[in-house]
């Protein structure tokens, strides 16, 4: 098959937006393939660069910091998913922790075309805006767009791809389960095989309202298959016990995540539970 | 369905049981201290403990604090509240050589560009307030009512900093002054607060 035709090709480099220097993110639009297809779907992402010691946030930047956003432009007919954020790390600072990513942070899009599609290139635009923050932060924002056929970029996105999280139960973590209890000291969660957590292991709430950023500590590995980590809880609780514990536990080793959203027991119905499971 | 026991659960680690007990939280005393202010002053919170207080982390390079400065939110604030016998304190917790760190002088200077209204900006440079209030970023609002702490947390609910989501925004430090102004209980005690992080 003969490649796009050179005028294409250049259309497809993205055209980032004049000005806003002094940056410390490059900003562009990425796709998967060279072509979309009507009635087909195409993966389209957003890849931050940032410079050495930069970075940016993850859809819950944690104590500071700040989300970055997308506002997309596709054209008419076109529809979308939500934005796919591969799992984060975590920034400790002297009194708070946030959520983000060093060096490349690739954002991705699901996209499906509609049944008929006009003649001539497609263009998909976005306006990227984010926090890009070192010793000090600074916004940043972005005018981008990529026209079909495009140069694909199926390494990067398949990376990307594989690191955003699964929901849990499903694909690699077929079989596993979690559990979350609140002591009213601390907020304990448990996760079971076939997920192997390691030292490494970490979990970024969707929120921040009920534990604390702070992170947690694995208390038990391996014991019936499960490891358990727990975590002080947020200071907007207050009195209230925590319902819901949401968020992404991340297997660094392998280089995967999941997506973790359970109720969280009080020691009463902890017990109750306990007590129902060893009658069957 | 297999059984997770978190049986470790049952037994808080001291750490965790040590770090439960906060310095500041919401419905306790406000933990005292003295600072000096950007011009000598040495300001004790307790000698307004018949007031309302209010606290703000300061940073004036923070986007966060410029988006509420540039936009006049603060110092209409700081206007209206102070005109009603608040006592507004803005805290610098920089480090020396960090971002927002500077001389009094170079403070009063861009205050006075910005026509703020705090009673007065107070020097924490080493971060000793900022940690008793367990501050994360500027800008971090506390309001204290003769003595008591009624809220602590953002500004408003748009944890951005962009300029256009001042207008319309539910500003929770104007929600938790009017309440304590005229005698009524703070619906929304504690939110998170958002911007940069401050500068220890």
């Amino acid at each position: 098959m003969k490649g796009p035709p050179l005028a294409l090709l250049i259309l497809a480099f993205p055209l980032a937006a004049a000005g806003n220097p002094p940056s410390h993110v490059k900003a562009e639009l990425i796709v998967e393939q060279d072509s979309i297809k009507p009635g087909g779907s195409a993966t389209v992402g957003v890849r931050l660069t940032m410079k050495d010691g930069w970075h940016t946030y993850w859809r819950n930047p944690g104590d500071t910091g700040m989300a970055t956003t997308v506002d997309w432009k596709l054209p008419p007919g076109f529809k979308a998913e939500g934005l796919q954020w591969p799992y984060p790390t975590r920034f400790v600072g002297k009194r708070s922790v946030s959520y983000g990513y060093a060096d490349e942070a690739v954002l991705l899009l699901e996209i499906r075309a509609p049944a008929h599609i006009k003649e001539g290139p497609v263009t998909i635009a976005a306006k990227a805006q984010w926090l890009e923050c070192k010793e000090i932060c600074i916004p940043g924002e972005a005018e981008l767009s990529i026209a079909f056929p495009a140069q694909p970029a199926h390494e990067t996105v398949a990376a990307a791809r594989r690191k955003v999280p699964v929901k849990l139960g499903e694909g690699f973590s077929k079989g596993a389960e979690a559990k979350a209890i609140d002591t009213g000291a601390g907020i304990g969660l448990g996760v079971t095989a076939p997920l192997h957590c390691t030292a490494a292991s970490d979990f970024f709430p969707f929120d921040n309202d009920t534990i604390d950023n702070k992170g947690g500590g694995m208390l038990m590995n391996g014991v019936r298959d499960s490891c358990e980590y727990q975590f002080y809880r947020s200071r907007a609780l207050g009195e209230k016990k925590a319902s819901r514990l949401a968020g992404v536990f991340t297997l660094p080793a392998e280089g995967r995540a999941v997506e973790i959203s359970v109720p969280v027991d009080d020691m009463k119905s902890w017990r109750e539970n306990l007590r129902t499971r060893k009658s069957k | 369905m297999k059984i997770i026991l978190l049986a470790a659960m049952l037994a808080a680690p001291p750490a965790v049981a040590k770090e439960g007990i906060r310095t500041a939280a919401v419905d306790a005393p406000a933990p005292d201290f003295t600072l000096p202010d950007t011009f000598g002053k040495e300001r004790k919170l307790s000698d307004s403990k018949r007031k309302v207080v209010v606290l703000e982390w300061l940073n004036v390079d923070c986007p966060f604090v410029h988006k509420h400065y540039d936009s006049k939110n603060m110092q209409t604030l700081q206007k209206e509240y102070t005109a009603k016998g608040v006592m507004w304190y803005s805290i610098v917790s920089s480090a020396p050589g960090k971002q927002g760190n500077f001389p009094p002088d170079k403070l009063n200077e861009i205050n006075a560009q910005r026509d703020g209204h705090a009673s007065a900006i107070l020097l924490d440079p080493k971060g000793t307030v900022g940690g008793l209030y367990d501050a994360k970023t500027t800008p971090d609002m506390v309001v204290i009512d003769r003595g008591v702490l009624k809220y602590q947390g953002a500004i408003d609910d748009r944890p951005t900093s962009n300029i256009a989501d001042v207008p319309g925004a539910r500003n929770y430090v104007r929600e938790a002054l009017d309440a304590v102004l005229a005698g009524k209980p703070v619906k929304t005690g504690y939110t998170k607060s958002y911007g940069c992080s401050v500068k220890y």
